[in-house]
């Protein structure tokens, strides 16, 4: 079952790719969870979709980088744009993010749907299709998870700080508005090179439920990134080999696996707490 | 150390007179209680000296000649901030000591600042797995951890037992005379306030203000809080006993001092 992972050839790279990832929103899914950021997160991956449809309208499946750096700038410009509407919108915020997502998602869908380069690539970048992997997309999951660590390793304190209270960390001198901004990049960069790998409807679980069960089951804020890394890197191994064991969408499989496990993390803590 | 001239302010979307005309000075060494009914201006004051809103406003804040319209104007380090207990997310799992690490270094200051709160041997358990009394004191060891000169408390004894508000007051009042550091909190208990505090201001909508503790008299209480500060007292005391039993007072008059 695991030895498959050596024999056949796409299978390395999704192993190795899977694995940059987990590490990299291991490392931001507490930080996201924290500061309420899991919705907005949500709308940031959904409207990649833009982004990569126009992406693939200028440029060719083969041209990888030229892809992701379209994507991400379009997506970063759009998101940018949601979140400096959110501070002076009079609709609440949660109705605004909804209405972004939902409509720059829907002209995605158009522009793939009228682009013959892109069709039937729609699915793939949805829900992730490891086949699709190449030798450019981990050399840009490697550069991005060194970005991704440097930058989250340099602020998390501020971030942590604005999740306890945002009025206190700024009268700390923390730039709120400078610092959300950057999460919501962040969460742009890492959806924008997940789009082979989960796709940028089940990348939302990995945002989520690893930083969900750290922020539940570590005991010190130090510890929370391991727990949450190692959650993050266990299910998603477990996930792949099921995926390649019983021929399931990886994306999906490596998402109920983490759900399963959150569930059963919380059942088998009551159980323990019962004994006691 | 803390000036306000003339300071007016009215949100703009309703035009609703929050603060009116309000000139007060705080010097080191000072402690200034903020009183007043809920709705009444007391938090929208205390963002207005700390920069907070960004609204235009008339009048001017100053922290030692210095104007300030940001948090980012006071000097490194000068400023402390206690907020509201129920806006602090608890659920992070985050010990006493890592909650002091955020913004502190220096060993030294951190078990200084957690000596001074009295909470050295409870550094290593969770923030959300202490009692409301030592989660105040832990997030006021986190204001206090870099000794500003200036310490802000917002509603700092809301929902503590009596015993966890006085011990809270007197580490503040400690604070204050060790450092030399002007203290600002707003408060609802009335006769805590008057108690611990240098000065007093009480606020309701412009409607009133003042800052001279003296001068401020029951009766003037009184007509603020639209009821008799008697009945204040007994809703402090015995929140249970009371809290249903409905009253109502009738208030026409305006007051400037």
């Amino acid at each position: 079952m695991i030895t498959d992972f050596f024999q056949y050839d796409f299978l390395l790279p999704a192993l190795i790719g899977i694995t940059l990832l987990s590490i990299m929103t291991g490392f931001i899914s507490p930080l996201l969870c924290a500061n309420h950021f899991a919705f907005i997160g949500s709308a940031i991956s959904h409207s990649t979709i833009l982004g990569l449809a126009i992406g693939l309208w200028l440029f060719n499946m083969e041209q990888t980088v030229a892809i992701y750096a379209t994507t991400f700038l379009i997506t970063s410009v759009a998101v940018m744009l949601l979140a400096f509407a959110n501070q002076r919108a009079k609709l609440p915020s949660d109705s605004l993010i909804g209405v972004f997502y939902t409509s720059t998602m829907a002209l995605g869908l158009i522009l793939f749907s009228i682009n013959p380069r892109a069709q039937g690539q729609m699915n793939s970048f949805l829900f992730g299709n490891i086949l699709l992997l190449t030798k450019a997309d981990l050399w840009i999951l490697v550069l991005t998870t060194l970005v991704v660590f440097a930058i989250v390793y340099s602020f998390h304190k501020k971030w942590w700080l604005m999740s306890l209270n945002p009025e206190a960390a700024e009268i700390q001198g923390i730039n709120i508005l400078y610092m959300q901004y950057l999460f919501f990049l962040i969460i742009t960069l890492v959806t924008v090179v997940s789009l082979k790998l989960t796709g940028t409807i089940l990348i939302n679980t990995l945002l989520i439920l690893p930083g969900s069960f750290a922020l539940r089951f570590s005991r010190r804020l130090h510890t929370v990134f391991i727990y949450s890394i190692l959650f993050s890197l266990i299910t998603s191994f477990i996930g792949l080999v099921l995926a390649n064991h019983y021929e399931l969408p990886p994306g999906s499989s490596l998402a109920t696996v983490q759900f399963f496990c959150f569930l059963l993390s919380f059942l088998l803590e009551k159980v323990a707490r019962l004994k006691v | 150390m803390i000036k306000l001239e003339n300071l007016t302010f009215s949100y703009p979307i309703d035009n609703t007179l929050v603060l009116k005309n309000i000139s007060l000075q705080l010097n080191a060494r000072e402690s200034l209680g903020i009183i007043g009914p809920n709705g009444g201006g007391k938090s929208t004051l205390l963002k207005v000296i700390l920069g907070l809103i960004s609204t235009p406003h008339q009048g001017k804040v100053f922290f030692e000649n210095i104007e300030i319209k940001s948090p980012s104007d006071f000097p490194k380090n000068v400023l402390g901030y206690l907020p509201q207990h129920q806006l602090v997310n608890f659920v992070l799992p985050i010990q006493v000591y890592e909650l002091l690490e955020l913004i502190e270094n220096d060993k030294t200051k951190i078990k200084a600042a957690l000596d001074r709160v009295d909470l050295w041997n409870l550094r290593h358990k969770l923030l959300r797995e202490l009692s409301g009394g030592q989660r105040q004191r832990a997030l006021l060891a986190q204001a206090l951890v870099k000794t500003p000169r200036l310490l802000i408390l917002d509603e700092p004894t809301q929902g503590l037992d009596s015993h966890a508000q006085d011990l809270l007051h007197k580490i503040i009042a400690n604070y204050k005379n060790e450092f030399d550091a002007g203290i600002i909190i707003v408060d609802h208990n009335i006769k805590q306030t008057l108690q611990f505090c240098d000065k007093v201001i009480c606020l309701n909508l412009g409607l009133h203000w003042h800052n001279e503790k003296n001068l401020l008299t029951q009766d003037i209480i009184n007509s603020l809080y639209h009821c008799e500060l008697e009945h204040q007292m007994i809703h402090e005391s015995k929140p249970d006993s009371v809290h249903s039993h409905h009253h109502s007072c009738d208030h026409e008059g305006e007051h400037d001092h």
